[in-house]
Order: structure tokens, then sequence, then C-alpha cells
């Protein structure tokens, strides 16, 4: 991206996950959610209950836990049938991340990727499985699934090898896949910018327990241009020439704040977890965890 | 509109410099942004040119953009209208009288006139000289052209005929008198084309030269350029290697403006020192020396078969003119002597394959009549066989008035007219001049009449060699006050019908540059 004002606003700290700094901080944050964890005696839900009663049978999915499978009932029907309970204490994790064309600018997408990379080490020491995908969906990039740490640092080679997508596909294709995986006990996050409004609406689809976490810069809080420029839409290519002076400053200010006041009523609105965050602090993989509900 | 100096125009390509500046500010970056309806207002229509940049900035430029062509348009002085001839053959009439030569400033005038002609922007140009056979020369010549009277009036007028368009241009120190004369009559015919550009540093002065060496007179010319009437003294004396001291001999002359005098000197043989006795000139100034040769004598052939008492009387008159010694008044002589003049009186005579001299008087001896004016002189012919075609008796030359007799010259063909014909002719024969007499002294009265003893001398003069005056001008400076009156800066190239841009149109030009400037910098 061209950007004049980017030797000024770069991130000091763009973030690689090959580096021994990266994996210090890992750790360091790992000790934290374990020791989070510790105190934690009962599995509990997001409501705070405790209760297992039976809900339902349901069809096999792939990726469902087989030890939930009832037999019985695959002996007398020959029909494979998973037994969902009410409440069901959260065991997997699925992160998605938005690798749109609008999360490259202004480094969010490397530090999305050093978030889910955290998520994922962290999660596998604490549940039982952590699935992973990127959304525009492609068959390039599948859905992987991890139940121990062995091979990571494989993952985390292919995860800074993924570039942004400039190709616009339909949400609902991203998606079909997904909802197949779409179970009550399944926690999902969605890491993104929620500029495009589809994508931010549709996170009502997921059932079980969703958190949205939504990434915006400094500079793209408080933009520092002035003149005429020429701008570029990064997904749709459309142009336009302005002057930059106060008050498109200000126009600019409003018209964010809305955005992000609706994305917030949204998903306050349809109970899905919501976090914003300005700084690039790794810390916030706790808070998301914290959200999810598997720590304290 | 075209422009006298196009070569600037070269510049103009500075005006690409304003426009790199702008483009080089990077003002319209494009700006890749995440989402681009954040920046707009409700309803904004979404614009976009491809170019670089807008009205907004084309205005920036275009005060900058005046300014340079504004300086350049100054430089190359635009104008209307066109000039009247692209290639204008110029003449250059240089003047090469005496006075050229004058040296100022160590250079001579006429080398003036060469480094001034090379400076001037002149593309097409003959230059001519004021020569008395008019010569075509080239700039580099001038400085070594030699300098001789002419007649000025002449070469001008062989001059214009090859005027065609341009410029006349004449350069002269305007010592000759007629240039004012010429210059009028030129600025009439050529008005505004004609340039005249006088050479040389003047003062009011005053020059001589000898102009004629007769009979130990000479005559001395003074010109002059004084405007008032002055008394000078003329000196001149004999210069003799063996006494130290010239005696001077002094005449006061007055000289009256506009007009040149003619002294006449009585001298001898002998180197002669002329001066002119001037105050502020310099010593050496207005001199001359003459070496004059001894007066040379007239050797005299005379051949008749009768005595010629009156020939020989009135030949007596002017002995002081005839070498007496080296000179036969006998019928028969030749003794392998060389004459300068044979006065012939013989009844039969032919002219010798060899003559012994240079010159020949013929008589017709055989009767009293005058001869036919168309008669031709033959080889192996008498002279009498042609008289007989048509004759004229009893002629009294008493009754001839002054009218038909003009002895006294002798450079007209016809020396004397008769009514009826010519009765004395000069001719040439066998590349030796003659002068036929067409009656017999004995028979006519022109012995009688007072003007033949000066006929007579007038034959001798005519036979004396001529003693050549080897005429010097003065080897330093002639000073005179130019005759011209004009004396025009040249500055060719700028034709005066053209219209030039004029200085408040540029200064306008200037002044809407700087309201354009404070107006979008402010």
């Amino acid at each position: 991206m061209h950007s004049f004002y980017g030797s000024k606003m770069v991130n000091p700290k763009p973030y690689q996950l090959d580096s021994p700094e990266f994996a210090k901080q890992l750790n360091i944050l790992c000790l934290k959610a374990k020791k989070r964890k510790k105190q934690q005696k009962l599995p509990i839900n997001w409501q705070g209950k405790e209760t297992f009663e039976f809900e339902e049978y349901r069809k096999y999915n792939p990726g469902d836990d087989l030890r939930r499978v009832d037999w019985n009932i695959f002996q007398r029907l020959q029909e494979i049938v998973v037994k969902e309970y009410e409440i069901d204490p959260p065991k997997h994790l699925v992160i998605a991340l938005d690798v749109s064309a609008s999360m490259d600018s202004f480094n969010k997408l490397a530090f999305a990727k050093a978030v889910v990379a955290a998520l994922t080490y962290i999660g596998t020491a604490l549940i039982d499985k952590v699935s992973f995908f990127c959304f525009p969906y492609e068959k390039n990039t599948p859905l992987q699934s991890f139940s121990t740490n062995h091979n990571i640092l494989q993952f985390f080679h292919r995860l800074q090898n993924i570039s942004s997508k400039e190709t616009l596909v339909s949400f609902e294709e991203c998606f079909s896949q997904l909802r197949l995986l779409n179970s009550a006990n399944i926690n999902t996050v969605v890491i993104s910018d929620f500029y495009t409004k589809e994508y931010f609406r549709s996170l009502r689809l997921f059932r079980g327990v969703c958190t949205a976490v939504q990434i915006v810069s400094k500079e793209e809080f408080y933009p520092q241009m002035n003149g005429s420029v020429c701008l570029k839409d990064v997904e749709n290519k459309i142009q336009h020439s302005l002057f930059v002076d106060k008050k498109r400053l200000e126009i600019y200010q409003k018209n964010l704040n809305n955005h992000l006041s609706q994305v917030k009523s949204h998903c306050l609105q349809h109970k899905i977890n919501y976090l914003l965050t300005k700084n690039y602090d790794l810390t916030l993989v706790l808070n998301i965890l914290q959200l999810a509900g598997f720590i304290r | 509109m075209n422009f006298l100096y196009t070569h600037y125009l070269w510049f103009s390509a500075i005006l690409v410099l304003p426009i790199i500046l702008k483009l080089r500010k990077k003002k319209y970056e494009n700006l890749a942004v995440p989402h681009l309806q954040f920046w707009l207002q409700e309803n904004e229509v979404i614009k976009h040119s491809t170019w670089k940049f807008s009205v907004r900035e084309l205005l920036y430029i275009l005060p900058m953009l005046l300014l340079f062509i504004a300086a350049n348009l100054s430089l190359t002085e635009p104008y209307y209208g066109e000039l009247n001839n692209k290639n204008p053959e110029h003449i250059v009439l240089v003047d090469t009288s005496v006075s050229m030569k004058t040296q100022e400033k160590f250079q001579s005038r006429l080398q003036q006139v060469q480094s001034l002609l090379s400076k001037m922007p002149l593309k097409n140009k003959v230059i001519f000289t004021t020569h008395k056979v008019p010569k075509v020369i080239t700039t580099e010549e001038i400085g070594f052209l030699e300098v001789e009277e002419s007649n000025l009036q002449k070469s001008v007028s062989f001059v214009e005929n090859f005027y065609n368009k341009g410029y006349f241009i004449v350069f002269t120190d305007g010592a000759n008198k007629d240039w004012p004369r010429v210059l009028k009559y030129l600025r009439t015919k050529y008005n505004k084309n004609l340039i005249v550009k006088t050479i040389g540093n003047y003062q009011e002065n005053a020059g001589l030269y000898l102009k004629k060496i007769d009979n130990n007179k000479a005559i001395v010319h003074i010109y002059h350029d004084y405007s008032k009437k002055q008394q000078i003294r003329l000196l001149w004396g004999k210069v003799d290697s063996e006494e130290l001291q010239t005696k001077y001999y002094q005449k006061k002359v007055s000289l009256i403006p506009n007009k040149g005098l003619d002294v006449e000197l009585s001298v001898t043989s002998g180197k002669w020192d002329f001066r002119l006795e001037i105050v502020e000139a310099l010593e050496e100034d207005n001199r001359i020396f003459q070496y004059i040769h001894e007066q040379k004598k007239c050797k005299v052939l005379v051949l008749s078969d009768k005595d010629v008492p009156k020939l020989v009387a009135a030949l007596g008159v002017y002995q002081d003119f005839i070498d007496l010694t080296n000179s036969s008044f006998q019928n028969q002589t030749t003794d392998n002597k060389f004459f300068d003049i044979a006065f012939v009186h013989l009844d039969k005579w032919q002219i010798p394959k060899n003559p012994n001299f240079k010159k020949l008087v013929l008589w017709n001896t055989k009767g009293n009549f005058l001869p036919y004016r168309s008669i031709q002189v033959k080889e192996n012919n008498n002279f009498r066989g042609a008289l007989n075609e048509k004759l004229m008796h009893n002629v009294d030359f008493s009754l001839l008035t002054t009218e038909y007799i003009d002895l006294y010259t002798h450079n007209k063909k016809n020396l004397l007219m008769h009514p009826s014909g010519a009765a004395i002719w000069q001719s040439k024969y066998q590349n030796i001049p003659f002068v036929y007499i067409g009656f017999s002294l004995h028979h006519s009265n022109i012995h009688f009449l007072p003007s033949f003893p000066i006929f007579i001398k007038n034959l001798i003069k005519w036979a004396t060699p001529k003693q050549q005056l080897y005429t010097k001008f003065p080897t330093t400076q002639v000073t005179l006050k130019s005759f011209v009156d004009d004396n025009v800066t040249i500055n060719i190239e700028k034709k005066p019908d053209v219209e030039y841009l004029q200085w408040y149109v540029v200064a306008a030009v200037y002044l809407l540059m700087i309201l354009c400037i404070f107006y979008f910098w402010r």
C-alpha cells in the first residue's frame, strides 16, 4: 500500500511469528492463562449453570466428539447420532480470521495473525480442540484443527504466509462449510475489522458462544492527512478525489464512530461478545479467552 | 506575431519547470484506504479524474507559467507585421578619398570602417568604393584600399544601378565637398533606407595640394572647412641640401567659407615645400613637398621648298620653348635625329615609313582653297590627290569671324571651321598625330592674323613632351570637418515600420502576474 504517512505511523513491532521474542511472549501469556484455568473447578458455561440435561439427538457431523455418539441407537437404527445436552461445557474453539483486503492496511492483518497464533497455542494447552479457518473461504486454506501443539510451528509458518484476498467472495459461500460444524458447544472467535456490513450481520448465524473481535488501528482513528488526495478503496477499487481539511476529518470521525457503535449495538442485540482493540497488544488474547468463557 | 530574436524561444523549454516542481510535490497522492465510505458526506457523488492535478492545481501553476512566458517574450521582442524583404541586398558605399588614409588612434579611417562593418549584422551586402571605376570588394580588403581623388557623383550614380531593396549605407569622413549635395539627393531618393556613418574626428582645418605645374608656375589648391572667413599664410620655399634653413616666401590668403582657392606661384625646378601656417594644427600638418622638374623644350623640324619667313618668324617669337641646338630649319635634314614636331610645307611629300618625328603639321601648298572635310589620308597617297573633290576658291580669312576661329585649343578634332567645312583639323595617321592645314601660307592671309603666332605656340606646346606631375597629397592628416550632416547610429535589424510590443503591455502582463501570485499564495 502506498501511504505518505506510512513512514510516520507504522507499527513499531511487526509481529514475526518465528521470532524468539514472540515465543517468549506466548509462553508468558500461556502461563497466565493456565493459572487462571487452574482456579476453575468445574466447567461452567456462559450462563454460570452446572446442569447437564439431555436436550436432543442430532446427526453426526465431521469433527464431533466421538464420545458423544449414542452407540445404542447406532446398533438399532444403523445411524450415527450424537447426543446433545442442554448445556455443554465449551470444549471446541474455532477461530475465524478475516483476510479481506481491508485488513491488510495499517498492519492489522499482521497483528490479527499474531492473535490467532497466540489463541491456537494457548487454546491447545487449555481446550480439547482448536480449529482455524480464514474467510473469505478458499480451498487452499482449509479448516485446520489442533488438539496438541506438536505441529504448531509449521502452522505458524503457514499462517505467516497467508496474504490478503482482494477478491470479494459472497459471505454465504464462505460460511457454508462453517455451518456444518455448527453445534451448541462450539466457541467461535471471529477476528475482523467488520467494515463490511455483511460480515457482522451474519455473526448471529453462529450457534453457541460467539466472540467478535474488531481490530481498528490508531491510524484509522486519527488519520493525519491534509491537502488534495485521491482516495482509493482497497476492496471495491473505487477512486475519489477530495480535499482533506478539518471539516472533512470531522465527517470521517463521525462516520467511523457511527459504524463502530452500529457493530457494538448489533452484537449486544444478538448476544454476541464484542471486543474492540485500538492498541496492538497481545494481552488481548486473555480478554478474548475470558469472554469466550475458557478462563476466569 | 513574429519574433525578432527567435533563438530566445528555446528558453520556453523552462516552462516545463513549474509543472515538474508541482508534480514533484506529490499533492495528489493516490492513497489506499480500507473504507472509502467513511470519508464521504451523505449523498456525496463519487468523482475521480485520471489527471494528476485538478483545475485548482492548474490555477496555482498559471502565474508561474505567466512569469516565464513574459520573461521570455520580453527577450524575443515580438512584433506585428512583416519585414519588407527577408533577404535584402544592402549596398555599402565606402569613401576612398585621400583623407580616408588618415591615421587616428593607430587605425586609419578605412580600418575603422572595416571594424565597424564587421560588427554590423548585415547578412547580404555588396561593398562598393568611390574610385573612378568603382570596385566591388569584401570587408577584409577595406583596410588595404588605395585612395585617390574621385568623381563622387559618377561613382554614386554607378552604384545606384545595383540597388534593389534594403539599406543604402555610406561610410565617409565627408572630406569631399560634393558629399552634402550627393547625400541630399540620396536622402530624397531612399529616405529612411539611407544610413550615413561618418568616420573620424573633426576640427576646422585647411589642406592643400598641387593642382598643376605649367611653365614654372605651380597652381596650389587650398581646401578648407572654415565656417567663418579666415586669413592664413601660405608659405613656400625651395629646399636646398646645401643650405640648412630654407627661405620661405609667404602670401596671405583669405579663405571664404565653402569655397576652395587656387593660388598661382612661380617656381623653378627643384624640391619645393608648400605649407599652410595654422595655429592649432601640428607643425607637420598641411604640408607637402614637391619636386619640380625643369621645363622641357621642343625639338622642331621644318621642311619647306620655298622660304617661309612668316612661319620662321612665328617660331622665333617662341624660341624659349624650342630646343634650338637639336632643331632643324633646313629643307633637307634628317641626320638620324629625332624631333618632337615636323612642320611640312612641301609641294610633294610622303610620310616616311620610319618617321623621325612624333607629331606632324602639314600644309597644303597647291592652291588657295580649302579641302572638303571628308578627306581621308591613305597610305602611298599624295594628300593633294584627295583635295580635288571639292574646292573653295578665294577664301579671305579676314572675313571669318571669331566664332569660327578657335586656334587656342587643339584638343578638338576640327580646329578651324569654315561655313562650308573644316579648314584646319586634327587626326591620326599610322599612330602619328597630325594637324592638316587646308591652305597654303603663300595664298592665304592667315599669317596676318594676330592669332597665328598663338596657333604656332599652341602647336609647339602640343608637341612638347609633358612634364609629369606626381601630385602628392599631404602625408599627414587632413582633418577636415565633415560636410556630411547625417550621423546615424547604426541599428540595422530593427525595422522602423514594424510595431514592437509596447513597454506598457509587458508591464501589464507582469502586474497581472504578480497579482495572481499574491492571490493564490496568500
